[in-house]
């Protein structure tokens, strides 16, 4: 009885209902004064929680700093591998793209190599079925100007270009200048 | 203009017969003796205030019992409030009524440390902060009986840790 009483009493304060306003609470009390006794504890005790300085203990967004991590290990754990697996690619599509654009003796005066980093160009976004002026590798969009034009110059022409392109296009291509060769025309 | 409301005559001649079964049930409930004369006084003066209320069909003194309950929590939450500055309580009470003496807050403290974590949280969060069950528990990421588990292990617990001794 006494279980199911303090059941009924967790739920009314669950509701924010005052418990003594039940009628099977209000007879329990007087049966069982041991149980009146431990319930106004418990009601003075949760009427005290307001007086509790908010410094000690954890605000809402404090405490989703802290627990957050712990509930959502599964969706962290997949963003951390994410982020990993975003690194490496990037690493190895670098690596790979610095050996191909490398001039190679073969390549003559007329070969110029420069690079514009992600980190320039990455607001950038490209459809790369409407774009005409570079290559796909590995799904990446990959801009290559013509042989003796003003790297800077060109980037911000086919930047202002890509971004028109992009307003209206939800898929997200990144863009990268990466080398200017005489073999490898815009057009 | 004052209107009299006329007390049933139940409870006219019940409040006097209930006061030997009120002051024992005072006693019982753990209203220390120096607080009972007090405590059954505000009793009665509250049933003679709400006399509408009363229910003439429903037994009188489980209705006594009960605000006898409701004087004695008033009374013990207001003690733990009750600001000891023996310079000026009345300016401490002017800026912040809830304020509690600070060894009070002392022993609430130590005892709300001795919580989980989590529970503290969830527990100070609901009942000091007025969140709410389903705000808790998309902050917290559970399903929402867990937050109810959380919430009553944390009731169980402060009642567990020897309230009477702090007033």
């Amino acid at each position: 009885m006494n279980e199911s009483i303090w059941h009924r009493v967790h739920e009314h304060l669950d509701e924010r209902v005052d418990p003594l306003e039940d009628p099977l609470v209000q007879e329990a009390c007087v049966s069982d004064p041991e149980f009146a006794k431990e319930l106004v504890s418990l009601l003075v005790s949760i009427d005290r929680l307001a007086g509790v300085p908010v410094s000690s203990s954890a605000r809402p967004e404090a405490a989703t700093k802290v627990w957050a991590p712990v509930h959502h290990l599964r969706s962290a754990s997949i963003s951390v591998a994410a982020v990993v697996l975003l690194g490496l690619a990037w690493f190895a599509f670098d690596t790979w793209s610095d050996d191909r654009d490398r001039p190679r003796p073969s390549s003559g005066p007329h070969t110029a190599a420069f690079t514009i980093r992600p980190a320039r160009i990455d607001h950038a976004r490209i459809r790369s079925e409407t774009w005409s002026g570079g290559r796909v590798r590995g799904g990446e969009r990959v801009v290559v100007p013509r042989e003796g034009s003003d790297a800077t110059e060109y980037w911000s022409r086919t930047a202002s270009a890509l971004e028109t392109r992009t307003e209206s296009e939800p898929r997200r291509l990144q863009v990268y200048v990466r080398s200017m060769t005489r073999n490898d025309p815009i057009r | 203009m004052i209107t009299l409301v006329p007390a049933p005559r139940e409870l006219d001649t019940g409040l006097a017969a209930a006061q030997p079964a009120l002051r024992a049930y005072c006693a019982r409930i753990g209203v220390p003796a120096q607080d009972r004369d007090d405590v059954l006084q505000e009793a009665l003066a509250r049933a003679w205030r709400s006399r509408e209320r009363f229910q003439p069909e429903r037994p009188l003194e489980p209705w006594l019992c009960t605000i006898a309950l409701r004087v004695w929590i008033d009374l013990r939450a207001r003690r733990a409030r009750e600001v000891r500055s023996a310079e000026a309580p009345e300016l401490a009470e002017a800026f912040d009524p809830r304020a509690e003496a600070p060894e009070t807050r002392l022993d609430l403290e130590r005892s709300l440390s001795t919580l989980r974590p989590l529970e503290r949280d969830l527990l100070l969060l609901f009942h000091r902060d007025g969140f709410s069950l389903s705000d808790l528990a998309d902050r917290f990421d559970l399903p929402l009986n867990t937050v109810k588990s959380h919430l009553r292990r944390a009731r169980q617990r402060l009642q567990g840790q020897g309230w009477e001794g702090w007033l």
